[in-house]
């Protein structure tokens, strides 16, 4: 459960009893979010979402020079049973599934044609080439 | 849609070709997720009965799971499908309700999660997706499916205008609700801002809003979206107009507060200001505390203390800037600076009373001794009241100062209250605490002022009080002299008692005549008479000489004064009972010699008698007797004044007239009577006394006595008139040395008279040789002193005849021999 599921969930439990509105989600289109680390290279951005489980042609990356987008729609995972089979109980279901998107917004910008992305043990990585690179080492020149 | 890419590339062969990924893929904005956004909701669903909640399309909503049926749905259902029906209970009490006890429209939903809290208790998230009816139960056991009908929401007119602003005054209002109730707003606000659908934003406010089932499920029901706003519209203005009497409630309860927090800051600056000024009071309970404690330490009786405390819960409540503040406050203190329990201890030794009383005052033995036995008495019965004394004699005499020596005698406080011109009863007795300004009564005061319960109270000039409309201070008098009543004085101011029991009062006074008879009845009376010559020389050598010296700044031995100098400064330059004058004589001259010794004239001045003659001047007064003619019809009388004695001189004149008689020199009418009897005892003894008969026909008689700007009354003068008019037709002068006092009776008795002892010692200054008293006041010849005895010739005569036989000289003429 995320923490902002968890707000949600606590929120409506308490909060009912104290004022007139208690405020629940809404959203027309129900979307999850994958959790991301972004670093900063000299010349690049690297981010990497955290997506298990899925095929990566279920997955679609969109980048516009300052924003980078990232889409899919996750199954829930199942256990494999052969038909016949007593249907098995379920008794957790916290792994986030079905629709998911995240938008990132980029401080620099970068050069949209050379974006490269790799889909490897459940996580993508996604590697975006600066417009203006600063090269290694190089600082910013104070005026004496 | 320039820059957007669609990426569904083999992240591999990306790699392996380094190229980048293309711009194209046109169209596919849409994202994978927008394909599965119409979720199909199947006929039968299982069916999930909440309690207490309605669900509403498009919210997304925990619930708690705690029913062992609810859990078997889901954990039997989930896995063929996410997809349940949700269906509120109409009594939230049925504990396994079945098809008829729940409304029969609910929400499809989704479950996007399930958590598990404990072992029994289930936490599901899930997402209301469609209204759906409920049409019919399939299954009821363990758990409930039916079948259900998705059900369509009746859209709204497309060009209606007061749905539009219905639609808009619901945003409005659930904005300004969010705004109020939510902190953050920020969130849900956003949230009512972007839904543009109509009925989702009505949705997105019935789910909101806190309201019971019974008013949310008709909400779910309406399927018309246009009634659905409206009813939404009219709960969300209703808690709109709930949620602002609340603030308001809870800002008025603020305000009061911080208003209150507001004064008592404040005043806890004024109290930092006054102390930084120096000015701090320590307020109204310090002063409260410190004059209670002084209170207690002053050990008033009970009944003092418990209108103190009274006093003090009033203080309490006072402002201190109020008027009633300060007299509260003065009261106490007075109250708190009374003596109510210190007494000084009394010096009990007679001999060094009688030391202290001869150290500062010559003779008056009759009050030494008096003092004496009062010290006497006190040492056998300590508990007895103090007396009250009366100390009665001319000017001058010390009467004032003997006080001063008694009570260093007696070893207790002083305290003197000058009762000359009081008129007003509350200067003796105090204002009531009512007037502005009241304070006590002098005698109170007093008390405070000498610090013991015990003093010798001095009541100074106390003939001299006076009597008007604002009251009798003399009355008032009354009470304090009364050694029964004043153990509980009780002073207006003060309004409670106060002893006075133990207070030895003195009063002075130079006449009795002008006291109130029930005063002079309280007071033990000790007549103090005038000083003769001789100790006025005493009293001269003794302690003015030295007094005057000492004043005048002149050491022993620069000025002496010889014996016969005081002698001529007492006897020509003075009359007087007692010795002011004489000390401003005696100053006179020490200031003359003062002046030479500073000049740097004289080291040293012996003061003789010539030597006052050349500093005071010539004498100032000059003896009757040379005054004194032997011309007939001039006698010399004695007479009482509240100065002492003194000589009259009586003059009678004839002339030819009606038989008339003329009296002047400002004579009262008891000596005019006296006159008249004198006259008709003249005429009567005229044979006796050789006067011819027809002597007071054609004549008429003036008799003056001088001086004249002084009045004159009594009896006493009758002999002296009587023995005028004999001499004047008598025509035999009255021997100047005799002088004469007695009321005469029309029989030619000598009646007694009052003030002996000083009408002898006037003529024994005025240096006469010779006095005739009447018979009967020879019982008062012992109070006369003896130094007067010896030096004047005091004779008793019975009737006119004696007077007549020792005043009158020898007939000068040859008419008659006896």
């Amino acid at each position: 459960m995320s923490t902002h599921e968890q707000w949600q969930v606590r929120l409506n439990q308490v909060a009912g009893d104290f004022y007139q509105l208690s405020v629940v989600h809404m959203e027309s289109r129900r979307v999850w979010h994958p959790a991301i680390n972004a670093f900063r290279l000299p010349d690049r951005y690297l981010v990497c979402v955290e997506l298990a489980g899925m095929q990566k042609e279920q997955i679609a990356v969109r980048v516009e020079p300052q924003r980078l987008i990232i889409e899919g729609n996750r199954a829930s995972p199942e256990p494999r049973c052969a038909s016949g089979d007593p249907a098995p109980q379920v008794l957790a279901m916290e792994i986030d599934y079905g629709p998911f998107e995240r938008i990132l917004r980029l401080p620099e910008p970068i050069r949209t044609d050379q974006v490269t992305a790799r889909y490897r043990e459940g996580l993508l990585w996604i590697e975006l080439p600066l417009a203006h690179p600063t090269s290694p080492g190089l600082t910013v020149e104070l005026t004496p | 849609m320039k820059g957007l890419l669609e990426f569904l590339a083999d992240p591999l062969r990306l790699e392996e070709s380094g190229s980048p990924i293309s711009p194209g893929g046109a169209g596919a904005e849409s994202s994978a997720g927008s394909g599965e956004g119409e979720i199909a909701i199947p006929d039968t669903l299982p069916i999930l009965p909440v309690r207490n909640t309605v669900l509403f399309p498009g919210l997304v909503a925990p619930l708690t799971i705690g029913r062992a049926s609810s859990r078997k749905l889901l954990e039997e259902s989930l896995p063929q499908s996410k997809i349940i029906g949700i269906f509120a209970q109409k009594d939230a009490a049925t504990e396994e309700p079945g098809p008829d006890d729940i409304h029969h429209v609910g929400v499809a939903a989704r479950v996007l999660k399930l958590l598990r809290q404990t072992d029994d208790t289930l936490i599901i998230v899930v997402q209301a997706l469609e209204r759906v009816a409920f049409v019919r139960a399939l299954v009821v056991a363990p758990f409930m499916r039916a079948e259900v009908r998705v059900l369509k929401p009746l859209p709204p007119p497309s060009d209606d205008l007061e749905f539009t602003a219905t639609v808009e005054e619901l945003r409005e209002t659930a904005l300004k609700l969010v705004e109020l109730t939510l902190d953050p707003p920020d969130q849900a606000a956003s949230v009512i801002r972007n839904l543009k659908d109509p009925g989702q934003l009505a949705d997105f406010m019935a789910g909101s809003l806190n309201l019971p089932v019974e008013q949310k499920q008709p909400l779910l029901e309406e399927l018309d979206v246009a009634k659905r706003v409206r009813a939404v519209l009219k709960h969300v203005a209703a808690q709109l107009e709930i949620a602002r009497i609340q603030q308001k409630i809870q800002k008025d309860v603020t305000s009061a507060i911080s208003d209150q927090q507001r004064r008592a800051f404040l005043r806890e600056q004024v109290r930092a200001i006054q102390k930084e000024l120096g000015e701090e009071d320590g307020g109204v309970e310090q002063q409260v505390e410190e004059l209670r404690q002084r209170l207690q330490q002053a050990g008033p009786p009970e009944a003092v203390m418990q209108q103190a405390e009274r006093e003090l819960r009033r203080l309490q409540h006072l402002h201190p800037a109020s008027p009633e503040y300060a007299v509260v406050v003065s009261y106490l203190e007075t109250l708190a600076e009374l003596p109510w329990n210190k007494l000084t201890e009394d010096n009990l030794d007679l001999d060094r009373a009688q030391k202290v009383l001869d150290r500062d005052h010559f003779d008056l033995e009759k009050v030494k001794r008096r003092l004496i036995e009062y010290l006497a008495v006190r040492k056998l019965n300590p508990q007895g009241h103090g007396p009250i004394l009366c100390f009665c004699g001319p000017p001058g005499v010390g009467k004032t100062s003997l006080g001063q020596s008694i009570a260093d005698a007696l070893g207790r406080k002083f305290a003197r209250v000058s009762l000359g011109g009081v008129h007003d009863e509350a200067e003796i007795r105090g204002h009531r605490r009512t007037y502005i300004g009241s304070m006590p009564g002098r005698i109170i005061q007093e008390i405070r002022r000498a610090g013991s319960r015990n003093p010798v109270l001095m009541l100074d000039e106390i003939d001299k009080l006076g009597t008007d409309f604002r009251g009798d201070p003399a009355s008032a008098l009354l009470e304090v002299l009364d050694p029964r009543q004043n153990h509980a004085f009780v002073d207006h101011y003060l309004d409670v008692p106060f002893d006075l029991s133990q207070v030895m009062f003195i009063c002075t006074a130079n006449q009795m005549d002008t006291v109130p008879a029930p005063l002079r009845d309280r007071m033990e009376v000790i007549e103090i008479p005038g000083y003769t010559d001789r100790e006025k020389l005493e009293i001269a050598r003794r302690y003015l000489v030295k007094r005057q010296l000492k004043e005048h700044g002149l050491k022993n031995g620069q000025c002496k004064f010889e014996t016969p100098a005081l002698q001529r400064i007492i006897h020509d330059y003075t009359r007087e009972a007692g010795v002011r004058e004489l000390e401003r004589q005696i100053a006179a001259i020490c200031r003359h010699v003062a002046a030479r010794v500073a000049g740097g004239e004289i080291t040293e001045f012996t003061v003789t008698r010539d030597a006052v003659e050349k500093i005071l001047g010539p004498a100032k007064y000059i003896h009757e007797t040379r005054l004194a003619t032997d011309r007939p019809g001039v006698v010399t009388g004695l007479a009482w004044t509240p100065t002492g004695g003194d000589i009259l001189h009586i003059e009678a004149l004839r002339y030819p007239g009606k038989g008339n008689i003329l009296l002047t020199g400002q004579i009262g009418d008891v000596m005019k009577e006296s006159a008249q009897a004198a006259l008709s005892l003249v005429k009567a003894r005229a044979k006796e006394l050789g006067i011819a008969s027809d002597a007071f026909k054609d004549t008429d008689i003036h008799i003056h006595v001088p001086a004249g700007a002084v009045p004159k009354d009594g009896p006493s003068a009758g002999v002296a008139i009587f023995t005028a008019i004999a001499s004047l037709f008598s025509n035999r002068p009255a021997r100047a040395d005799v002088a004469m006092t007695g009321e005469i009776t029309l029989r030619g008795l000598v009646l007694p008279i009052g003030g002996l002892k000083e009408k002898t010692l006037a003529a024994l200054r005025a240096g006469l040789k010779t006095v005739l008293i009447p018979k009967l006041n020879e019982k008062d010849l012992p109070d006369i002193p003896a130094e007067v005895r010896e030096k004047l010739e005091i004779k008793t005569v019975e009737t006119v005849d004696d007077v007549l036989a020792l005043a009158l000289s020898k007939p000068p003429t040859r008419r008659r021999r006896k």
